[in-house]
Parts: structure tokens; sequence; C-alpha cells
């Protein structure tokens, strides 16, 4: 049974592979669909508000930053030593 | 801010950028800033391929763009009522920077009622009623000009600009026209050159030629009287060119929609014409979408007028007017309309035709 501890070893480290891998995608997933919703949303707030340009540019960024800013201290106690 | 938040902040604001653009959210929003997006040509993507037409846009200022689409709408209520003393009017729009459009009334006789009524029509379009005195009949010129005939025929098609005949007159050939409808081309030119009745006549339409025998061109499909367009099927050996004959041998890539024509005005263009016995002359454009109640028993709609009395004589109806194509090449030039006639009296004197957007909305046809 003394053999099967370094192959349990081999299997945690790909599952931590594996892990941090679909961690990543998933965040990108995540990402990309609150950020769509986001612009749907200000998109169809501003098709009716009838605001200026600059308006509808500057909230979507700072949405953006925003969002991320607030999520990346989540991300970062779950993950905290992986390299960027 | 960490260097992975600094990157995702990066992609995100980059992805949404891309998806604020790829759902045409500036369409709107550049109107918002004061401008508002019209379709001011038909265009072709491939200039040999007539089928390949596309709408084209720009941005105009939107106070401007809302002046000059009531003054269209009371434009059209005007015609509408006809009241007594009615001859026509036009709108003409004012500059991209005034947001304005004028009415222009023609009446005959003692006008100060009827530009009370106008008044009364009016919301904030600046009405300038024209007492006309009298009306001309169109007249002959006052010296005879030789038409100009067709060369040799480069292959194959015949250019727009040169002299045609109808049974009963003679008048000048248009640029090929063309109806999506089974892709049918034809040869264009003035439905008044063929006889009032035209069970009489056989439509046929004839070229002649420099030093050569005259060919037929074909038989009148139909006859458009309101528009005062016969468009004909070529029956003979030559075909309808998308050219004009003029010195650069101008190619024609489209046409100008009504809101092209108010934009041309506003920017002050010159339209050109290419008729078989004056040539080729230039002229402002005076008046779009106008009416005209005086020589028939109806009134003409979508008319353009330019120019003056002298831009157009007698054979020279059926010739086209055209603008270069702003944003196609050189040789390149949008049809504004048909010139069909041409009207004087006392401060005003202009040549004038259907426009082509309103041969497109009424038949379909497009250059």
């Amino acid at each position: 049974m003394s053999n099967d501890t370094p192959r349990t070893s081999r299997t945690g480290r790909a599952r931590r592979v594996i892990t941090a891998v679909t961690s990543g995608g998933l965040r990108i997933l995540v990402d990309l669909l609150v950020v769509s919703l986001w612009v749907l949303f200000l998109t169809l707030w501003f098709l009716e508000t009838a605001w200026p340009r600059w308006a509808f540019y500057g909230a979507l960024l700072l949405g953006v930053s925003v969002y991320v800013s607030i999520t990346s201290g989540w991300w970062a106690s779950t993950t905290a030593d992986d390299g960027a | 801010m960490d260097r992975r938040s600094f990157l995702r902040t990066l992609v995100s604001g980059g992805y949404a950028l891309g998806m604020a653009a790829w759902l045409g959210v500036d369409d709107f929003l550049a109107a918002d800033d004061g401008e508002v997006p019209v379709v001011t040509a038909l265009v072709r993507e491939d200039p040999d391929d007539p089928w390949s037409i596309r709408e084209r846009t720009r941005t105009v200022p939107a106070e401007w763009y809302a002046a000059v689409e009531s003054a269209f709408e009371l434009n059209q209520r005007l015609a509408r009522i006809a009241f007594t003393g009615y001859l026509g009017s036009a709108v003409v729009p004012g500059d991209h920077e005034s947001g304005t459009a004028t009415v222009s009334v023609g009446v005959s006789g003692d006008g100060h009622s009827v530009s009370e009524m106008v008044g009364e029509l009016a919301a904030g379009i600046d009405i300038k009623a024209e007492t006309i005195i009298d009306v001309d009949d169109i007249q002959n010129g006052p010296e005879h000009r030789e038409p100009r005939l067709a060369d040799a025929i480069p292959d194959g098609g015949v250019p727009s600009g040169v002299a045609c005949e109808t049974p009963s007159s003679m008048a000048t050939l248009g640029p090929a026209l063309y109806h999506p409808d089974g892709q049918r081309q034809f040869f264009v030119t003035a439905e008044h050159a063929f006889m009032d009745d035209h069970d009489a006549t056989d439509g046929t339409l004839h070229l002649p030629r420099e030093e050569r025998d005259t060919i037929e061109l074909g038989t009148v499909a139909h006859f458009h009287p309101a528009e005062d367009v016969a468009a004909v099927e070529p029956t003979g050996r030559v075909e309808p060119t998308s050219r004009i004959e003029a010195p650069r041998q101008p190619r024609v890539r489209g046409q100008f929609t009504k809101f092209g024509l108010a934009d041309l005005v506003a920017r002050d263009a010159e339209l050109e014409k290419v008729g078989a016995l004056s040539g080729h002359t230039t002229g402002k454009i005076q008046g779009i979408d106008a009416v005209t109640c005086f020589t028939d028993e109806f009134c003409r709609r979508g008319q353009i007028r330019w120019g003056g009395e002298m831009d157009l004589t007698d054979g020279d109806s059926g010739s086209v007017s055209y603008h270069r194509d702003p944003e196609g090449e050189d040789e390149d030039v949008l049809i504004a309309g048909f010139n069909n006639a041409r009207t004087w009296w006392p401060g005003q004197s202009y040549v004038w035709g259907v426009g082509a957007y309103r041969l497109t909305e009424q038949h379909g046809y497009h250059f």
C-alpha cells in the first residue's frame, strides 16, 4: 500500500492543476457574462433616456472597473498563491 | 490595483466596448449628441453590378432633421388640401447649423388669405408665400441648336445625354434604369416626348447616330405620366448603360434619397446635367420634394427644382440631374432626378423634374 502514496500525491497535483484551469476558465466565462449583461443593461437604459455619449462610455468602463476591483478580492482569498 | 486586476479590467473593458460597438450603440448615442442618422443615398457596392444597391447613412444635426422633416410633412399637407390659387410648393432646407427649413409656396393672384391659412398650418416652419403673377408655358428656346448624337457605340451600350427619337418628337436619353422585379433594365426618357394618345403610337424609341443609320433601341414597356417617365424595354442589340456623355464620362453609382437631396441643399451643392441640346450645365438646387400643379389637371409630386431656365431647352427632356458621389471614386456620380420642364416667372426661374427617390417609392425603379 506504500506504493499508493506518491500516486495519490501525483493525482492531487493533477487535480489542483485541473481545478486552477477550470476556475480560471470559469472566471473568464463569469466575467464575460457579467460584462455582457452590463453592456446590454446600459444600452437599453440609454436608449430610453437619451443621455449623452460620454455618460454611456463612462458608466460602461466605471462599471467594469468596479466589478473587477470588487471580485478580485474574492478570487485573491481563494487562490492567493497563484502567479499572475 | 495589482497586475491581474489591471489586466482583467483591460480585457473586460475592451470586450465591453467591442460588444457596445456590435450592438450599434453609437447609432443612437450619436443622435443623442444632437445628431441623427439618415439614409442619404442608394449606392451600388460594386459599380458594375446594379443589383448590389445598398443604403448609405450619414449623421445630420437633430434640429435640422426635425425642421426638414416637418417641412416635408407640411408640404404634403398643403398639396393634399390644394386650396384655391395653389400652384405648387417646395421645401428649401437651410444649412445644417441653422437647423431650419423653408416651405416656398406658389400662389396665383391675391395671396393674403392664403398666407394666413398656411400660417395656421405651420408649426415652427418659416413660410415664404410667393405671389405669382403669370405662368408662362414652356416656350421654345430663342436659338436653334443641333442635338448631340450618339457616336460609335462603345461596348454595345448607349450613354445618357444623347438624343433619342420617339415617333412624335426628340428627347434626351437617360442612363439605364433598373427594376428589381425580374432584374430588368430599361432605356428611359420623358413620357411627354411620346404623343398624348399612347395607343396611337407604336411606342418605339430610336437612336439617331452620327453619320450612321438610326437604330431601334426598344419599345415602351411602361408610361408613368405623373412622373413624366417612359421606361423602354431594350429590343435591339444595344443596351442601356450607367454612363453619362460628359467630358469625364461619369459613371452612375446610385441615387440620392429625399434626405440626401436635403443634405445637398444644406451644403449649397450644385447639380449637373447633360442634355442633348443644351449640353452640360450646372446650377443650384432651389427646392426639393416640390409639388407642381400648373401644367396639368393633376399635381406632380416629389419634384426637384434647380438651375435656371437656361439650363433646359426643348429636346433636353429625359436628361438626368446628378452630383458627384461624395464618398465614391472621382468618376462616380449619384442621380438626383430627371429634368423634364422649366418654369420662369418674375423672381423665379428653374428646371424641374421628378426626383429619383420618388420614382423608386412609386414604382420601384432605381439607377
